[in-house]
């Protein structure tokens, strides 16, 4: 059997890719033969186990012969790994602003985090997992496949800008690696629709905590970028031998 | 505090700088911004003089002015005076946002504009044209314009009058007049039940997205009448706000495509006397990003496209100028003041420099300035009609204090 790569998953992609399909099959079916898909425990016992009922056919794959609980990562001290990746820990944030263009002022400044709360905890143990993947040397990079947006600007972003550990993906990214692959079993029409339908899904649960409009045109302007990168995508694809 | 916040001593009738649109076109006012105002005039010029359909993308940032423009132009009476005779014989001017329910959008929608368009007036204008017309020829003008025996009948019951002894419908004999509008209307919402379908004579209800488009279609098609095209006299224009057509983002695959469908078939079936205007908040500034959220249904219809733009630092000084005029109680220039009152010349100016560029748009130039003037006047910056001005210092101080309060936040 060829070697999976490592795809470390957040709940919050899980239920977006729920009742998607492409070319006819589910998209987490084609996930989880890409990927070897792992999560965190707690991101199982807290995040995932809970909300199996809203993942549709991925919950019930998950539920079946106890499939969800097999794809936890088997590691020691993962309290431990929260505490040295995050205690100290850094990130960019905005500072103030220009009082002549009005523009924010970013940069890289300590934070402290509260280790005892549970709230992110969940970000902060896939992390571990990442490293501990790599560091034991299982596997040589990893993907970490979120959805969460303000989750990689707190926690995922800065550590994978100082740990070299792979790349962070959201699910646009992995349709889109998934056409570059199959593009002869794809049309860019469907992917085209899982685009519109993952945007759809994640508006619309944010729309349910009350989206401000900055927000929803962020979304908009995903959509748009990765619609313009299936394109250049696709006419590529279409030049090779 | 209400004292102090009185906007009759900076000579200003209300607080000008409204966060949101105004909610009636009466309301509205028109600001500077002589270049969009023209680009309107001169769609609505063409829309009064001549039958092509136009179907207008109104594009720009949030809080740019769009739904202002869809309220500002809603008033026939600011129409009018823009062209001369011969002109389309009448306006009707529909305003209705992007339905919120993705699921439903397509009977949303549907609804929305049956519900402005009134009953009354489309069983008068059913009514009128039976007149002109007789009711058979009537009948297989509207099952043509359907593509449908059933759903045309519906639209013409809508014009008969209901008799009370051996009329032409025996089946609404006897029976008050309320009662059988009520049941075409529910027909029309597509809530009646089988025993009512059978007492209107009718062999089926509005039962699909497509079907809904075809009702719409031919009722919007008797308001801009069926005399020959070339007549502009004899049409009425119909004029159809969309606003907020982003929201289409929050559309599954499965219900985006029979909503932009249906509105193409729309402006298909109506290729005269229909104006659509669409409003549409992009976040860039390039055009061809709104193709990937409208798709090419909608976007290869559209004839004309408006850019709301940002405003120049010259425009919207203008802008905000012209906006204080609009809500005057008294000219400052009268009491040796400057015309930018309470701002001096050079704060208005700092005012609109505070703005990024992609940031000089109506909503925000309305929030800094309600910010700075509100806090002059609580901080008694200003203390009686005409006394103390805004300096450029104070609105530093005022952009500043903002700033901080954002970050916080």
């Amino acid at each position: 059997m060829p070697y999976k790569p490592l795809c470390i998953v957040d709940t919050c992609s899980l239920i977006y890719m729920s009742e998607m399909e492409l070319a006819r099959r589910p998209l987490h079916r084609w996930l989880f033969d890409e990927f070897e898909v792992v999560y965190s425990q707690f991101v199982w016992e807290t995040e995932v186990q809970p909300q199996l009922g809203k993942m549709g056919k991925v919950g019930q794959m998950l539920r079946r012969r106890n499939a969800g609980a097999q794809k936890v990562w088997r590691m020691m001290g993962s309290m431990q790994y929260e505490q040295a990746l995050f205690n100290p820990f850094s990130r960019v944030e905005q500072v103030g602003r220009c009082s002549k263009c009005g523009q924010f002022i970013l940069a890289e400044r300590a934070v402290e985090i509260n280790l005892e709360s549970e709230e992110d905890r969940g970000e902060r143990h896939n992390c571990g997992v990442a490293l501990d993947a790599v560091r034991r040397g299982s596997h040589r990079q990893v993907v970490y496949l979120t959805d969460d947006h303000r989750a990689i600007r707190k926690y995922v972003q800065p550590i994978f800008e100082t740990f070299p550990l792979g790349c962070i993906w959201s699910s646009y990214d992995l349709v889109l690696y998934l056409f570059v692959r199959y593009c002869d079993r794809m049309i860019v029409e469907d992917v085209e629709v899982v685009f519109r339908n993952l945007t759809a899904k994640a508006v619309n649960e944010e729309r349910q905590r009350g989206i401000s409009p900055e927000t929803r045109q962020i979304w908009q302007q995903r959509l748009v970028t990765y619609t313009r990168k299936l394109e250049r995508v696709a006419q590529v694809m279409k030049q090779l031998p | 505090m209400a004292a102090i916040l009185d906007w009759n001593y900076v000579y200003l009738k209300q607080n000008p700088f409204a966060d949101t649109p105004p909610r009636r076109p009466e309301e509205a006012v028109w600001a500077g911004l002589p270049r969009l105002k023209k680009q309107f005039e001169d769609l609505f010029v063409q829309a009064l003089a001549t039958p092509a359909t136009q179907v207008v993308l109104n594009w720009g940032a949030w809080g740019s002015g769009k739904t202002h423009a869809a309220m500002y132009f809603g008033l026939k009476e600011r129409l009018w005076p823009l062209v001369q005779e011969p002109h389309v014989r009448d306006l009707c001017p529909i305003y209705v946002r992007t339905p919120k329910e993705p699921a439903q959008a397509d009977q949303e929608l549907y609804r929305n504009i049956i519900e402005a368009l009134h009953f009354s007036n489309l069983r008068k204008l059913i009514r009128d044209l039976i007149a002109e017309r007789g009711q058979k020829e009537t009948l297989r003008l509207l099952q043509d314009s359907t593509s449908s025996e059933p759903l045309g009948k519906a639209i013409w019951l809508l014009g008969l009058e209901p008799k009370k002894r051996g009329g032409q419908l025996a089946l609404f004999d006897d029976e008050p007049s309320e009662e059988r509008n009520q049941l075409l209307e529910s027909y029309f919402f597509s809530t009646c039940t089988k025993r009512d379908l059978k007492e209107l004579g009718l062999s089926r209800g509005i039962d699909s997205a497509q079907d809904r488009f075809r009702v719409l279609g031919t009722l919007l098609q008797c308001i801009v009448g069926f005399a020959p095209t070339e007549q502009v006299h004899q049409h009425t224009r119909l004029v159809l706000w969309i606003d907020e057509l982003e929201d289409l983002i929050y559309f599954q695959s499965r219900q985006y495509r029979p909503f932009t469908q249906g509105l193409r078939d729309l402006i298909d079936r109506l290729p005269n006397y229909l104006t659509l205007l669409m409003n549409f908040t992009l976040a860039t500034s390039a055009f061809d990003d709104a193709r990937v959220v409208l798709g090419e249904a909608l976007t290869s219809r559209i004839t004309h496209q408006i850019y709301f733009q940002p405003l120049t630092p010259e425009e919207a000084y203008d802008y905000i100028l012209e906006l204080m005029r609009c809500y005057r109680s008294e000219d400052p220039l009268s009491k040796g003041l400057p015309p930018t009152y309470p701002f001096t010349e050079d704060a208005l100016r700092t005012l609109v420099e505070t703005l990024p560029p992609l940031r000089r748009i109506p909503r925000d130039l309305n929030k800094r300035c309600s910010q700075v003037v509100s806090q002059a006047l609580m901080e008694q910056v200003i203390t009686a009609p005409g006394k103390g001005n805004i300096t450029p210092e104070f609105v530093n101080k005022i952009v500043e204090t903002q700033i901080d309060l954002d970050l916080g936040s």
